[in-house]
């Protein structure tokens, strides 16, 4: 009973699923399907086309506008249809708020933050999903239960408590008190859980078994390199989520505003209330990175949302 | 997938690289290079800093660190007063000494007189400061302590657009304009009679928002919403008619939200306001809101008497570690020359009467005013301040809740006045 | 796969302190694993949960700290303390139930017209497109925008006086519209705000569970005689329902939350929410209570608190809800055999228990062949001792 693996072909879960939802039939015949290469889907109209180009521009255009509001030569509270058209002075209105955010420290600080959370997100997740997914303990039915209940608690209920605790242990300000809270994920330990019971055969745990290798060996050299793809995708949206989170970094950064992007740009809303180029400057810079790695790993952003969905 | 994961790490390779290059590394302590630290947090523009085009300043740190050389001065500016007092709060409460001063606007008052073991003593500092009676009032702890150094205060007068009244053929002489509102015994009435006047003439607004109007009818009444023994009279009649009174001038307001991005828009436009209740540190934001625009001026009246909007004290918190050295940087900042340098660079009226008589200050001329004699102005209106308001308890809870009564008349318009004051009521009683 | 019974005997000697070693470690090692996770998630998740109970019942000031057990005050005539005083008084506040109304009507703004639009690009780019990747990593773009950037954004496209939206109805001569003073209107933009970052993310969910739908069963209804719109409503709707369930329940954790967008939709820098609270969200609610307004002697972060248990129990009803709704709304595909479902996952459990079992201690143990010898069920063998307390 080898399983396919989730990387291999998005699509190839859907057979997994079905047979769970909706009998073997429906598997049979989704399997039967995808073994003959044949052509897929409906030939898209034009009109499919004007609608995804319409979407495109909408998903453009705020981007834009931004863009074309930090060019703009005069300082002013309202551009409205003036910044359709950009101006000339995008360099030095960056420029401005590249200084007045300490733009360096503000980077260095939502990139440690995005980044150990993320790898310690995806360490510990993969370790317990491991667990759940291919090793067989007493408790684990609770345990695995406990994790899925825990991802609905909204993040608001904890901030008054997280904030007074952070208080106490003196770490407001500091950007330790917006890593701590983030170090483990109950969503990452369910999605490893979830990929690793398809993706890791036992035939593999087995054969290291065999080999006379320890259990931490084990999940070392066989169930972490099959993690792999997964991995990736929840290191990635991790990070993602990381450098795009605000209400708690704003609440506990306190005085500190430019130890993290997100908020020192939008504090730049109060402190250049009558230059609007110079905050739609900073929203820039804290999208800039993010567009940067949506260029080289937007693919696989795509494809893991659609992998996350099957799975559900 | 299989090249996804070497993609997705080289990016963030990349990524770390080019972030972790520029950083510094900026330790947190006391002393840096040799030198102590002094860190104080201000907010909106204190004008202790380097001028910049939006924000004028005094470059007051620079002259502090050259005549002290083992000391620097980091100033943070917080976005916002809200902002501020948010960190204030917390860093108050952790005692965490995030800070050594902190510059605290008037409506902070009344939790720091509450908490005087909080913050440092600083009368054997002060002695040679002197600040208006009520300011040194204000500063004051139950128990004698002066904990809050007096910093500025706003005197308000009436500001208006020179150009828009010559368009409607009012009288744009700045004398004028004070005797049309009626001098020193302007009342409210007479102002809005002749904004009647005007609204009719024109047709465009003649102020800019019933929150502006009311910032100053409040610090006119001593006793408004809480009398000093703690009981809440908010909803009584004294209340209830100027709140009358000023909503029944609807049609005269520019139904604007002070401070929101169109506020800050219509101080330049063709029909924008005409007039707008000015605390002195307002001209900061009409100077900044207006540009190269020059057509607003300054009349040396008050509708209502005398009033002081806002104005702010600086507090040393015990938790700091450069006590000593904070207390002597809060006297300096806070003596007359260096009063007299704010107002000078940024408006900020001295609430020291050796500041206010010194002539750098009564003879200041404000080019963005129409080089009107701001100094001589502010010094009358602050001469006109009788009333000091009691601001204890939930004075400030129930302000914004009027704040939110006035604004749902005027700004969203989404309630007549009376069932507006009913939802003020309800608002008031469900505070407690 | 084997599915035989298979256990091993240990033979007595020099070996079994190895053998029970190993044991042990297949045994301990699975609670290993976990523990770093449920350890962390203490801190960090389980013990300001209880906090939150306990802050929530506590007159709890921000400056001065706990002062004994909340009292609601006059607006319940009631001035005892007791666990409950923040609650009430939570539920006495006019303005509890304006955001409460502001979040669920800027949470149904934007969930059914995403939904609606996602669905839509789903199925535009389940076509045999041109460029698939491409178009899929443009409806993508506005999830690495941060809501907070995108909050700054927008509140320059809908401001009231020289908004680009507004100028534009300038001047095409028509009225221009009250984004930030009508509540309506506020929760359009906040929601525009919402589905600009979350439509096309959604999109690609369904787009994945769309491909997931076998090609026969879609052939099938277009030889039935079913029309695209009718296929679509009759087959695919009711085959996404899991996917459904689940973005819905997502964005139903999400919408209720809403702050960013709507704090940095606000113009200005106080008074959030709007004078008359159009936009003040249940979110901003609970920070406005919490960390602005600091009046000593009320208890700002306990009444914050009790807010926050509200919220919790709100998303917690209206995901059940929307769980309930949503699989009546699609429920086209037929009853499936929940016992027979049961049956099978509870067989397939065991199997892979067997298989875990087999791999995990069998395998390595038996790897020499000489000292563990291979036996059908015994007493005392490693199999059955390990399964006896396993699985109940």
């Amino acid at each position: 009973m080898v399983r396919k693996t989730l990387g291999s072909d998005n699509r190839e879960l859907g057979v997994e699923t079905l047979d769970q939802l909706y009998g073997k039939g429906v598997a049979r015949a989704a399997r039967k399907k995808r073994l003959a290469v044949t052509s897929e889907g409906r030939r898209p109209g034009s009109g499919s086309y004007a609608i995804l180009v319409v979407a495109l521009l909408l998903s453009i255009f705020p981007l834009y506008y931004a863009f074309s509001i930090a060019s703009q030569d005069s300082p002013s509270t309202q551009y409205g249809v003036r910044a359709l058209i950009p101006g000339g002075s995008l360099f030095s209105n960056i420029a401005r708020a590249f200084h007045d955010i300490d733009f360096w420290q503000a980077l260095g600080g939502t990139f440690t933050v995005a980044a150990i959370v993320s790898v310690s997100t995806v360490f510990f997740s993969t370790l317990a999903g491991y667990s759940f997914a291919k090793l067989r303990f007493r408790g684990r039915g609770v345990l695995l239960t406990l994790v899925v209940a825990t991802m609905t608690i909204p993040q608001q209920l904890s901030v008054i408590p997280l904030y007074i605790l952070a208080n106490k242990a003196g770490l407001f300000g500091s950007i330790w008190a917006v890593i701590i809270p983030g170090l483990v994920s109950a969503f990452g330990v369910f999605w490893m859980t979830q990929y690793l019971q398809d993706a890791l055969p036992y035939e593999l745990i087995e054969a290291a078994r065999v080999d006379g290798a320890t259990m931490i060996r084990t999940f070392w050299s066989v169930a972490l390199p099959a993690a792999r793809p997964a991995a990736a995708m929840l290191f990635l949206f991790t990070f993602i989520g990381q450098w795009t989170n605000y209400f708690w970094p704003m609440l506990v950064l306190g005085p500190n505003k430019n130890k993290m992007l997100t908020v020192a740009a939008a504090a730049l809303k109060g402190a250049h209330f009558t230059d609007y180029t110079v905050v739609m400057s900073g929203v820039i810079l804290t999208t800039l990175p993010l567009i940067l790695l949506f260029f080289f790993a937007g693919r696989q952003l795509v494809s893991g949302i659609m992998a996350g969905a099957v799975k559900g | 997938m299989k090249g996804s994961f070497k993609a997705i790490a080289a990016t963030f390779v990349v990524l770390g690289l080019v972030s972790m290059g520029g950083c510094g590394g900026s330790a947190d302590a006391a002393k840096q290079n040799g030198k102590t630290v002094i860190k104080i947090q201000t907010f909106n523009n204190f004008g202790y800093g380097k001028s910049t085009s939006e924000k004028p300043g005094a470059n007051l740190w620079a002259q502090y660190e050259k005549e002290h050389p083992n000391i620097k001065v980091e100033e943070t500016v917080a976005a916002s007063s809200d902002d501020a007092r948010s960190t204030f709060n917390t860093a108050i409460s952790s005692n965490s000494g995030a800070y050594d001063i902190y510059a605290a606007d008037i409506a902070w008052m009344p939790s720091i007189t509450a908490m005087p073991n909080k913050f440092i003593d600083l009368s054997s500092y002060i002695k040679n400061n002197d600040w208006m009676d009520w300011k040194v009032q204000g500063g004051k702890a139950a128990d004698g302590k002066t904990i809050g150094a007096g910093n500025d205060i706003g005197p308000t007068a009436v500001c208006y657009r020179s150009d828009l009244f010559a368009k409607a053929g009012i009288p744009t002489d700045r004398e004028q304009v004070k005797d049309l509102l009626g001098g020193d015994s302007a009342t409210w009435d007479q102002y809005f009679k002749v904004g009647a006047e005007y609204h009719q003439k024109t047709g465009k607004p003649w102020y800019d928002a019933m929150g502006g109007i009311w910032g100053a009818m409040k610090t006119q009444i001593k006793e408004s919403y809480v009398k000093q023994d703690g009981t809440i009279i908010a909803t009584n009649s004294t209340i209830k008619n100027l709140y009358d009174q000023l909503t029944a001038t609807t049609e005269m307001s520019a139904h604007l939200s002070q401070w929101s991005d169109d506020w800050n828009s219509q101080f330049k436009a063709d029909n924008g306001f005409a007039t707008i209740m000015c605390p002195a540190w307002l001209l900061n934001n009409i100077k900044g809101n207006s540009g190269d625009f020059k057509g607003w001026d300054i009349a040396d009246v008050t509708p209502g008497g005398g009033s002081n909007q806002g104005g702010s004290w600086l507090v040393v918190p015990e938790t700091s570690k450069v006590k000593d050295e904070a207390a002597k940087l809060v006297a300096w900042l806070t003596a007359p020359e260096q009063q007299v340098s704010t107002f000078k660079a940024a408006s900020n009226f001295p609430s020291s009467p050796t500041a206010q008589k010194n002539p750098t200050v009564s003879g200041k001329l404000d080019p963005s005013m129409n080089n009107a004699p701001v100094g001589k102005i502010f010094t009358d209106r602050a001469k006109a301040v009788k009333i000091v308001p009691y601001t204890g308890s939930q004075y400030y809870d129930i302000d914004a809740k009027l704040g939110d009564a006035l604004g749902r008349v005027d700004v969203t318009k989404e309630q007549n006045p009376d069932a507006s004051w009913k939802r003020f009521e309800q608002d008031v009683k469900a505070l407690s | 796969m084997t599915e035989s019974h298979v256990s091993t005997h240990v033979k007595p000697g020099g070996s079994s302190l190895r053998s029970r070693l190993g044991i042990l470690e297949w045994k301990a090692s699975p609670y290993l694993y976990v523990a770093p996770f449920f350890i962390l998630f203490m801190f960090v998740g389980l013990v300001p949960l209880i906090y939150t109970v306990w802050v929530a019942m506590r007159q709890y000031n921000t400056l001065t700290g706990d002062a004994g057990w909340a009292v609601c005050g006059s607006v319940c005539h009631n001035a005892t303390p007791g666990w409950t005083g923040n609650f009430l008084w939570v539920l006495h506040q006019p303005s509890f139930y304006v955001a409460l109304r502001n979040s669920l009507s800027i949470f149904l703004i934007s969930t059914i017209p995403q939904m609606i639009l996602a669905l839509l690009l789903a199925w535009v780019l389940n076509a045999n497109l041109k460029a698939k990747t491409f178009w899929r990593m443009g409806v993508l773009l506005p999830y690495v925008v941060a809501p907070s950037a995108a909050g700054i954004i927008f509140s320059q496209i809908f401001s009231d006086k020289m908004g680009a939206i507004n100028v534009l109805l300038q001047t095409i001569g028509l009225p221009t519209i009250m984004w930030h003073g009508s509540a309506i209107w506020s929760h359009i933009a906040i929601a525009t705000i919402v589905n600009f970052r979350w439509t096309g993310y959604n999109a690609l969910i369904f787009l994945a569970a769309m491909q997931a739908i076998p090609n026969d069963v879609m052939e099938a209804a277009v030889v039935d005689g079913a029309g695209k719109a009718r296929t679509f409503f009759s087959v695919t709707l009711p085959l996404l329902r899991p996917t459904l369930i689940f973005v819905i329940i997502n964005s139903t954790i999400g919408g209720l939350q809403i702050f960013d967008e709507a704090q940095l939709f606000h113009n200005g820098t106080s008074g959030y929410g709007g004078p008359n609270q159009q936009y003040l969200t249940i979110s901003m609610y609970l920070w406005t209570l919490g960390f602005n307004n600091v009046t000593i002697g009320q208890p700002n972060m306990g009444r914050a608190a009790a807010v926050a248990w509200f919220l919790f129990v709100i998303i917690v009803v209206i995901a059940l809800l929307n769980y309930w709704l949503t699989k009546r709304l699609t429920n086209g595909s037929g009853a499936r055999n929940t016992r027979q479902t049961a049956k099978t996952a509870k067989a397939v459990r065991f199997r892979e228990y067997e298989q875990a079992v087999n791999t995990g201690v069998v395998a390595r143990l038996g790897r020499s062949g000489h000292d563990v010898q291979v036996n059908s069920d015994g007493p005392g063998s490693i199999g059955s001792l390990i399964r006896h307390d396993e699985e109940r």
